[in-house]
Order: C-alpha cells, then sequence, then structure tokens
C-alpha cells in the first residue's frame, strides 16, 4: 500500500503521467503528504548549484570556437528561482486579495449590509433624496398605468 | 524536418546538468570537466549524424553515459572517490561550497546514495540531477519507463529512510 502511495507521489512530482485519482487518494492521507513533502525536500538536496572552474570554459572555448562569450557565467537559475517564486507569491495574493474582497462584498450586500464608502465596487452615497408622493407627484391613470406629473 | 542542432545551443543548454551528473557519478570535479567536455568534443564530431528523431538530451546523456562506462574501465577503482568502484563521494577540494551543515548533509547524502543499488542511482541521478524524463531516462539505460518509474521511486524511498530527518533541517 505505501509502496504504491510512493509510486503515485513520486511520478506525480516528476510531472509524470499519473491518474488524477490516485494523486487525489494519495495526498488526502496524512502519509502521502509527508512522502510528498519529504520526497521534495530530498530533491532540494540533491541538486546543487555547483559549476565547473572558469578554466573549464576557456578549454571550451577552444574546442567550440562559437561559444558565446557569456557562457561560464554563473547560470540564471539562482536569481530566476527567487524572482519567480516571488512573481509567483504576489500573484497569489493578488488573487486571494481579489477573490476576498468579492466575496466579501457579495455576502454583505447580499444581507443588505452597508459595505461602506471605501470599498472600490460600493455605489457612492447619496447625496439628494428627491422623493414622490402619491396623488401629488404622481396619479393612477384610468387604464391602471402611473402618470409623472 | 527539424533542423540540426546548434553545438553552442546544446552546450548553454545542458553542460551544467551533465557536468553535475558525470560529479556525482564519479566524485571528482576535474574528471567531471573533462568528461563533459569530451561529451561536446564528440557532439562536434557526431552532429551531422544526429538525427531529428533523436531526443538531444537524451542523446548528450547517452553520451556521458558511455563515457562514464569508458572512464571506470580505464582507470579502475584507482580514480573512485569513494574506492567502491560508485563514485558517488564527492572531493572537496579548495573554492567548493563552503562547509557547514549543508556541507554535512551533502556528505550524508553522498553516503546514502552509494547504499543505492548501481542502475537505481544512476536512474535517480539522471532525473534529478539531469533532469531527463523517464522516457529519456528509458532510451539512455535501455530501459522501460515502468522500469524507470520504479527504480527512481525506490531509490526515493531508500533515500527517505536513510536520510532520516536529516533533510528537515534543510532551509528553503
Amino acid at each position: 500500500m505505501e509502496e504504491q502511495l510512493e509510486l503515485v507521489v513520486s511520478a506525480y512530482l516528476d510531472g509524470e503521467p499519473v491518474e488524477a485519482a490516485s494523486v487525489l487518494a494519495a495526498l488526502d492521507t496524512e502519509e502521502g503528504r509527508q512522502v510528498l513533502v519529504d520526497f521534495v525536500r530530498l530533491r532540494l538536496v540533491v541538486r546543487d548549484d555547483e559549476s565547473p572552474r572558469p578554466e573549464f570554459y576557456g578549454r571550451m572555448r577552444g574546442v567550440m570556437p562559437t561559444l558565446p562569450a557569456r557562457s561560464g557565467r554563473r547560470p540564471r537559475g539562482n536569481i530566476a528561482w527567487p524572482i519567480a517564486a516571488a512573481l509567483a507569491a504576489s500573484l497569489a495574493i493578488g488573487f486571494w486579495t481579489g477573490s476576498a474582497f468579492t466575496t466579501q462584498n457579495v455576502a454583505r450586500s447580499s444581507r443588505g449590509q452597508s459595505v461602506g464608502p471605501l470599498k472600490p465596487d460600493a455605489p457612492p452615497k447619496a447625496v439628494r433624496v428627491i422623493e414622490f408622493q402619491p396623488g401629488v407627484d404622481w396619479h393612477q391613470s384610468p387604464s391602471g398605468q402611473e402618470i409623472m406629473r | 524536418m527539424k533542423p540540426l542542432p546548434d553545438a553552442g545551443d546544446l552546450f548553454e543548454r545542458y553542460h551544467l546538468p551533465l557536468f553535475r551528473y558525470v560529479w556525482r557519478m564519479t566524485g571528482r570535479r576535474d574528471v567531471a570537466e573533462d568528461l563533459t567536455q569530451e561529451v561536446f568534443v564528440r557532439v562536434l564530431r557526431g552532429i551531422a549524424r544526429y538525427e531529428a528523431r533523436d531526443r538531444e538530451q537524451a542523446w548528450l546523456f547517452r553520451i556521458a553515459r558511455n563515457l562514464l562506462v569508458d572512464h571506470h574501465r580505464r582507470h579502475g577503482s584507482r580514480q573512485r572517490a569513494d574506492g567502491d568502484g560508485h563514485g558517488v563521494m564527492r572531493e572537496v577540494q579548495p573554492g567548493d561550497a563552503p562547509q557547514g551543515p549543508m556541507q554535512e548533509l551533502a556528505v550524508h547524502l553522498d553516503e546514502s546514495l552509494r547504499q543505492l543499488d548501481d542502475l537505481d542511482r544512476e536512474v535517480f541521478l539522471l532525473r534529478e540531477v539531469g533532469g531527463l524524463s523517464y522516457i529519456d531516462i528509458s532510451s539512455v539505460c535501455d530501459l522501460t519507463t515502468d522500469a524507470v518509474r520504479s527504480r527512481i521511486c525506490r531509490a526515493r524511498s531508500k533515500l527517505r529512510i536513510a536520510m532520516g530527518d536529516r533533510s528537515i533541517t534543510v532551509r528553503v
């Protein structure tokens, strides 16, 4: 059972085809989630960012004269990952904030509560109120229609 | 028809995963640099024979794997850092990563990797260090994708046990 669970989580982690129901069943258990976390941590330990020494790149330019001069610089991955993570985090926060506001306002509106003047999607407060009095400002016509004066 | 790959472009994209894979497999930075260089020398020689249906990443790692086999055959245990023929213990040289918890963890990982079955370790490193897909690994190692899947899982499972809670201390 645990072997099957590990097999599913392992393939899922590698982006290989896995049945969605199997992933759901695996991650629905505490054990499955722990396996996923452990595998991710293992990956972080295994994937080091070691690079060849600068002399290697000098030798390679001798072998491959067309090699771009930028070869041998620190890989962009070191900076790209934090940037990508920050971007993903800000997108997630933005999405969460947006959806939270929307949900809150819809819920309040449906309960007839005021959403306050600072909510971006709330209507502005009325500054002038016009009241119409029946029999003075409007009359009932013989056909039943209301006629404004 | 798919055009021939550009060797410079291949170098840019794959020299680091190749270097790291060979380093893990030999345990020596100088050997990893030499063999990575040799991979691209062979790429330059063989690029005209490259068939468009080939998967370029698998092609490069197959060359590296053949070079590793030759290297182990030629040098025996003389250049193997761990002395038992599996070369996953990396030598610490001047300029290498600083000592500390991560270094200690890396040493423990090397020891744990050494306990794996040869092919399990190779398949696992092709995936984790080389970044190859299961289908590419199956092509490099002449295995079925199901065999690759189960070998990677078995390696992870054993490493998970061997590492215990050590990996928990890694800061991400």
